[in-house]
C-alpha cells in the first residue's frame, strides 16, 4: 500500500464503490499530483462524480483504500476535511436568497465552525476571493437573483475562501458559454500555482477542454479508470471511440491536441436535385478557396482522394466533403482510385483545382480521363508545366493536355469558375424542367466560348 | 437598499450593520408596544394612571394596598384605582408578557423549520407538534377532567401531546432513509390524523364542557399567571439561546446536504437537533394559549425580506417580531369586541396575518435583492 510516492495529496488505491448494489467504481488506482489540474473524462454514468465524492469521504468504498494527505480519507473528521479538499458539487441550488457575499462567505465554515465570529483573516479570505473570481461589484446581489455565469463563479469563490489546497470541481462549466468556460480553466491554472501542495480534480464533458487545460487526464468507462496521462498520450481515435463510443478525429496542433467531428464516409450524398454535385480534385491546400466558394453556393462537393493531413483533407473533413483518404505520402491505393470512380460516378460536373502534381496523385488526373467527355470539366489555373506544379517528370502535363483535348475548360480563376458552373446549374434546372435532364446531356459548348463569359 | 461597498472590504459587513440596527429598531418598538398595550383591554389603564402605578411599584409599595392620593377612575369606569392595578399586575401583565414569549417562541420555531425544511411553509404546525398539543388538550376534556380547568392538567396533557408528536417525528428522523421531504409529509399526516381524533372527541362530548377546549384550540392568553409567564420564559430562552447558536449551520443547510457536507458539516445530525429544539419551543409556546396559527409563519418571512435570509440575524429579529406581532394581536383581541367580551387572539393573527403577509409577499415580489 506505501508502494506510491508519498508526496501525493491524494491517493486511490484499489478502489471498488458500489451504489445501490450497483458497482459504481472497480478497482480505481491513482494518484493527484500535487500543482496539477487532473480532468476526469468519461460519458455520463462512467463515475466521474463518484469519484470526485469519493475522494472526499462524501462516499465509502466497498473495498480499496482512499487517502488524503497521506492519511485514510475517513480518519479526517468532516470539518478537517473541509480544511483540506473545497468542494463545488454539480447543480447545487440555494434555497436562501443570501447576497453573493454571504454566499461566499459561508466557504468559512470549516475554519470557524458554528460559533466563532468572523474575523480580520475571514474577511480578507472573502474579499480575496471575490476579486479573484470578478465579483467585487455584485457582492451586495441575490445569489439567486445572478446570471448563471455568476453564479458559478460565486460556487468557484466560495470554494476559494475556504482556503483548501485541494479543489474538485463537478462538471462546473456544463452550463457556462464558451468564454466562462475558458475562464474556469483559467483560474485552475492559478489555483495550482498558489501553494506547492495545491491541485485540483475537475470532470468535464467538452474533451478540448480537457485536452487544452489539464495537465492529465483520467478516463473513466464503465467504472474503470483505462487511460491516467497527459493528453497528447491517452487522447486518441481508438480511445474515444472505445470511452465514448463515437468516431472523432484527433488531430495535433503545435503542442495541443485537438479533439474534431467524426469525418463523413466516402459515400456519395444522397441525390438533391436542386444542387449540382460538383467533384473537386484538390491537394496542397490548393482547393481551400474554390471548396469554400462552392460550398457557400450551396453546391453539393464530393472530393478526389487526398492525403490524410493534407490541407485539403482537412478542409474537406471541416466543410463534411466526402472524400477517399490515404495514408501521408503514400501513392494512391486501388481502393481509393475504386471510391474515387465512384464519386465520379455521381458527379455532374469535375473541378480540377491549380494543385501540385507529383507520383502521389498523377492517378487522379487519369481517372478522371473517362468522365470528362461526359461532364462539365473545369481546370483552374494554367496547365502544371508552366505554372511550375508538375513534379512529375511531364506525367502530369501530358495527362493536363489529355483532359483538354477530351473537353475540358480552362478557367482562370474561382470567380470564373462558379460563373460557369451556375451557368451550368440553369442549364441542367431547364434540361430536368423538360423532363430530360441527365449529366451526360450537359456538355460545355466549347472551351473558347465558355473561356469568354464574364468573370 | 444601501449600495454595496465597493473596492476593499469593509471592517464590519454593511450587513452585520444593517442587522444591528434592526435589532435596535425592533427591541424599540416591542417596549413601546408593551408600554403601551395596558391602555387598552378590557380593562384599560389611563396612561396618567400608568405612570402612577410605575411610580408605586419603583418606590416598592405591595400592589393594592396604600391609597391613592386623588381617586384616580380608570375610564371612566368608576373603578378604584386599586383594583385598576390588581387587574393589571395580576392579570393582565401576565398576559401581555406571556403573548410576547409565546410570539417569540413560535416565530423561532417557524425560523428553523422553514430552514431545515428549506420550504417557506414552514410552521410550528407543519410538524404535527401543534396538533398534537391539541390532542392532548382535547383528551382531557374527553376524559372529563375540564372541571379542573386552570388546573396543571391542561397546559401539562398539552406538553406531552406536544412532545409525543415530536418524538414520532424525530423517531422517523433517526432513520438515515427518511428525507426531509418524508418528515414534512408525516408532519402533515399526523397532523391531520389528530385533526380528525379531536374533531371525534367533540363530538362525543356535550357542547357546555366544551367552551374552555374551543378556546384553548382557537388560541387565548385570558387567565394568563405569572407562574405561566416563568415557565414559558425559561423554555423560550432555553430553546431560544441554543438555536440562535444554529445560526451559522442553518445557513449552510441552506446549500443543500452536499453542499454542507463537503464544508464539513453533517446535516442529519444538526437536522435532528434543530427539530428537537423547534418541536421543545413550539409545545412550551402551545401548553397554556392552545394554537396561534400564522405567528410562525409569517415572522421569519416579513424580517427574511426586510433583512434578508442571514439565520443568525434572522432567528432574533424573527423572535421579536413575532413578540410585537401577538402582543398588538392580543390588544387586538382585548379591545375588538369591547364590553369584556374577549375575542380569542388566534382568530385576530389569522384575520390581521394573512392579509398582511399578502401584502407583504406581493409588495416585495420581484423588487428583492
Amino acid at each position: 500500500m506505501k508502494s506510491v510516492d508519498e508526496g501525493n495529496p491524494l491517493h486511490f488505491q484499489d478502489v471498488t464503490v458500489e451504489l445501490g448494489g450497483r458497482p459504481v467504481l472497480r478497482e480505481i488506482s491513482f494518484a493527484l499530483r500535487p500543482g496539477e489540474v487532473l480532468a476526469l473524462v468519461g460519458p455520463n454514468g462512467s463515475g466521474k462524480t463518484t469519484l470526485l465524492r469519493t475522494a472526499q469521504g462524501l462516499v465509502r468504498p466497498l473495498s480499496g483504500e482512499v487517502r488524503l494527505f497521506q492519511r485514510p480519507v475517513e480518519r479526517w473528521s468532516f470539518r478537517e476535511r473541509a480544511r483540506l479538499v473545497a468542494w463545488v458539487p454539480q447543480g447545487e441550488e440555494p434555497y436562501e436568497n443570501f447576497t453573493v457575499e454571504e454566499f461566499v462567505t459561508l466557504g468559512r465554515y470549516p475554519t470557524l465552525g458554528p460559533f466563532l465570529p468572523e474575523g480580520e483573516a475571514d474577511r480578507k479570505a472573502v474579499n480575496d476571493a471575490l476579486r479573484e473570481a470578478d465579483l467585487e461589484s455584485l457582492r451586495g446581489s441575490g445569489i439567486l437573483r445572478v446570471s448563471s455565469g455568476e453564479r458559478q463563479r460565486a460556487l468557484y469563490a466560495r470554494a476559494l475562501a475556504q482556503g483548501a489546497p485541494l479543489l474538485f470541481l463537478d462538471e462546473p462549466t456544463s452550463h457556462l458559454d464558451m468564454a466562462h468556460q475558458l475562464e474556469v480553466f483559467e483560474q485552475l491554472d492559478r489555483f495550482v500555482s498558489r501553494g506547492p501542495s495545491c491541485a485540483a480534480m475537475i470532470s468535464v464533458h467538452d474533451l478540448n477542454l480537457a485536452c487544452r487545460f489539464a495537465d492529465r487526464m483520467a478516463w473513466l468507462s464503465r467504472g474503470r479508470l483505462v487511460a491516467l496521462g497527459s493528453p497528447g498520450e491517452t487522447t486518441t481515435r481508438e480511445r474515444i471511440r472505445e470511452v465514448f463510443g463515437v468516431e472523432m478525429e484527433v488531430e495535433q496542433r503545435g503542442e495541443k491536441t485537438v479533439v474534431l467531428p467524426p469525418p463523413v464516409r466516402s459515400d456519395p450524398p444522397p441525390a438533391d436535385p436542386g444542387a449540382l454535385r460538383v467533384h473537386l480534385v484538390a491537394g496542397g491546400g490548393s482547393g481551400e478557396g474554390i471548396l469554400r466558394a462552392l460550398l457557400t453556393k450551396g453546391y453539393q462537393v464530393t472530393g478526389a482522394p487526398v492525403h490524410v493531413l493534407d490541407s485539403d483533407e482537412v478542409a474537406f473533413r471541416r466543410g463534411n466533403v466526402p472524400a477517399p483518404v490515404v495514408a501521408p505520402f503514400a501513392p494512391l491505393t486501388e481502393r481509393s482510385r475504386e471510391q474515387h470512380r465512384r464519386l465520379l460516378g455521381a458527379a455532374q460536373a469535375i473541378v480540377v483545382a491549380p494543385l501540385v502534381i507529383g507520383p502521389g496523385n498523377l492517378a487522379n488526373l487519369a481517372d478522371l480521363r473517362p468522365f470528362v467527355p461526359v461532364l462539365p470539366t473545369f481546370l483552374v489555373g494554367g496547365p502544371p508545366g508552366t505554372a511550375g506544379r508538375d513534379f512529375s517528370a511531364g506525367q502530369g502535363e501530358r495527362a493536363y493536355e489529355d483532359l483538354v483535348v477530351a473537353g475540358a475548360v480552362q478557367v482562370r480563376g474561382t470567380a470564373e469558375l462558379m460563373a460557369l458552373l451556375s451557368a451550368c446549374a440553369s442549364d441542367r434546372g431547364r434540361a430536368s424542367s423538360r423532363g430530360t435532364g441527365g449529366p451526360a446531356e450537359v456538355l460545355p459548348a466549347s472551351g473558347a466560348a465558355r473561356e469568354d463569359a464574364p468573370g | 437598499m444601501a449600495d454595496p461597498p465597493r473596492g476593499a472590504g469593509p471592517a464590519v459587513p454593511l450587513a452585520v450593520h444593517r442587522s444591528r440596527r434592526a435589532f435596535g429598531v425592533l427591541l424599540g418598538v416591542l417596549a413601546i408596544t408593551l408600554v403601551l398595550s395596558p391602555v387598552v383591554g378590557s380593562v384599560s389603564t389611563p396612561p396618567g394612571d400608568l405612570v402612577f402605578f410605575v411610580a408605586r411599584a419603583l418606590t416598592g409599595t405591595p400592589v393594592g394596598t396604600g391609597s391613592c392620593p386623588v381617586p384616580v377612575y380608570a375610564g371612566g369606569t368608576s373603578v378604584p384605582c386599586l383594583v385598576v392595578e390588581k387587574v393589571l399586575v395580576d392579570s393582565r401583565l401576565p398576559e401581555m408578557f406571556l403573548a410576547a414569549l409565546v410570539g417569540a417562541a413560535l416565530a423561532l420555531a417557524g425560523a428553523t423549520l422553514q430552514g431545515v425544511f428549506r420550504n417557506p411553509l414552514g410552521d410550528p404546525y407543519l410538524l404535527g407538534v401543534s396538533s398534537g398539543a391539541a390532542l392532548g388538550a382535547s383528551a382531557l376534556f374527553l376524559l372529563g377532567v375540564g372541571a379542573a380547568l386552570g388546573s396543571i392538567y391542561l397546559p401539562a396533557l398539552a406538553f406531552l401531546g406536544a412532545m409525543g408528536t415530536a418524538a414520532l417525528v424525530l423517531l422517523a428522523a433517526r432513520s438515515p432513509r427518511t428525507s426531509t421531504e418524508t418528515l414534512l409529509l408525516t408532519g402533515v399526516a399526523l397532523s391531520s390524523f389528530f385533526g380528525a381524533l379531536i374533531a371525534l372527541f367533540i363530538s362525543l362530548r356535550p357542547q357546555s364542557a366544551l367552551l374552555p377546549l374551543t378556546f384553548w384550540i382557537l388560541g387565548s392568553f385570558g387567565g394568563a399567571t405569572w407562574p405561566q409567564v416563568e415557565l414559558v420564559l425559561g423554555g423560550t430562552l432555553l430553546a431560544g439561546t441554543l438555536l440562535a447558536l444554529h445560526g451559522r449551520d442553518l445557513n449552510v443547510l441552506q446549500l443543500g446536504e452536499e453542499t454542507a457536507r463537503g464544508l464539513g458539516l453533517s446535516p442529519p445530525a444538526i437536522q435532528r437537533r434543530l427539530l428537537l429544539l423547534a418541536s421543545l419551543v413550539t409545545a412550551v409556546a402551545v401548553a397554556f394559549n392552545g394554537i396561534i396559527g400564522f405567528v410562525g409563519l409569517i415572522s421569519p418571512h416579513v424580517v427574511r425580506r426586510l433583512q434578508g435570509p442571514d439565520y443568525r440575524a434572522l432567528l432574533p429579529l424573527s423572535a421579536l417580531f413575532g413578540a410585537i406581532f401577538l402582543v398588538l394581536a392580543d390588544d387586538l383581541a382585548e379591545s375588538l369586541l369591547g364590553g369584556g367580551s374577549l375575542l380569542p387572539v388566534g382568530v385576530v393573527t389569522s384575520f390581521a396575518g394573512a392579509p398582511f403577509f399578502l401584502y407583504v409577499l406581493y409588495r416585495r415580489r420581484g423588487g428583492g435583492r
